[in-house]
């Protein structure tokens, strides 16, 4: 299981471009661009994004995937999936297959990649270890109201399809107006959330849009847009470990 | 029949040959790269802004079957 990062053929790694040049069969889920630069790389290449359905709920799309790659595994072929990003961020299929493959006894294993996170690290300057760092996906965000520590930043991932169930993209203008209400209980209306979404392609800016948490509602949210949240306080410093510590954090 | 997809090769080509991206980075060099693979003013000019999202959009209509990636479901 590899990654291509977000810009394909410059974010693979020479770990995993060797994968995939040397498995007996490759499957892949990868833009139009990537999907051409796979194709040169091994000639089995074969994409798995036409078991995407917009009637369909995405859980039974993955599922699928799973059942595509376990099949060529199956037939006792060396198969090498690669996925747009980071294989093991935010994606079912590949943890679900390598899980799935193991207990059938077959060896798997994934490679690290670069993930739209680290690209949002890079292009906004920002250090998640500075002031910590929520990451969670937006529906989920939602659904099981997560707690937020506004001295924390946010990353929320698929703002783009949230409450979606199927692969139809643009969010629920519902579910964007309660979005916006949870987080202003801990950011308020008029804190600043940036709109990031990286290049995927060697020539190409970043897109960074600043917004005001109040217009998040109105706003045309991308499909791979990810939403950043910078702290809105300062967090506070407990004194009994700074005591402890004998300093104060830099 | 393969498809005539000129943009989606650009940019191909753009990820794969340091020497096509400088060429495509010098003013006086890349028109003559545009012109290879045919490029319309339009898709010059997103590629000049470093307008990702032009292109994308012209890279989509090269495919209209390819289906955007949403690669994690939520469960409840």
């Amino acid at each position: 299981m590899v990654g291509t990062g977000i810009r394909t053929a410059l974010h693979t790694t020479p770990e995993a471009r060797t994968c995939i040049e040397r498995a007996d069969k490759v499957l892949f889920l990868l833009d139009a661009v990537g999907a051409r630069w796979i194709a040169t790389l091994n000639a089995s290449a074969e994409t798995l994004d036409h078991l995407y359905s917009a009637d369909l709920a995405r859980t039974e799309t993955y599922r699928a995937m799973v059942d595509m790659i376990l099949r060529e595994v199956r037939h006792g072929l060396d198969v090498c999936v690669a996925l747009y990003g980071h294989p093991g961020v935010l994606v079912n299929p590949s943890h679900a297959a390598i899980s799935q493959a193991r207990s059938e006894g077959y060896p798997a294993t994934m490679l690290p990649a670069i993930s739209a996170e680290d690209c949002l690290v890079a292009d906004l300057g920002v250090d998640p270890t500075r002031w910590g760092l929520h990451s969670y996906e937006a529906t989920e965000f939602l659904l099981y109201r997560r707690v937020l520590d506004p001295s924390v930043a946010l990353i929320l991932w698929q703002v783009g399809a949230l409450g979606e169930r199927r692969a139809r993209i643009g969010p629920n203008p519902d579910a964007l107006r309660l979005l916006t209400d949870r987080l202003a209980g801990s950011y308020g209306f008029d804190h600043e959330l940036i709109m990031y979404e990286a290049s995927p392609y060697a020539i190409g800016e970043p897109s960074i849009n600043r917004v005001r948490l109040s217009d998040l509602p109105a706003i045309e949210v991308r499909p791979m847009v990810t939403v950043y949240v910078p702290p809105a306080v300062a967090p506070t410093i407990d004194a009994e470990a700074s005591a402890v510590l004998g300093a104060l954090p830099t | 029949m393969p498809r005539n997809t000129p943009i989606t090769d650009f940019l191909y080509r753009l990820e794969v040959d340091s020497d096509f991206v400088n060429r495509v980075l010098d003013e006086e060099r890349r028109e003559a790269a545009f012109d290879e693979y045919g490029l319309d003013d339009s898709t010059r000019a997103a590629i000049v802004d470093k307008d990702f999202k032009t292109l994308q959009a012209l890279v989509d209509v090269e495919h209209p079957d390819k289906v955007h990636i949403i690669p994690r479901g939520w469960v409840v």
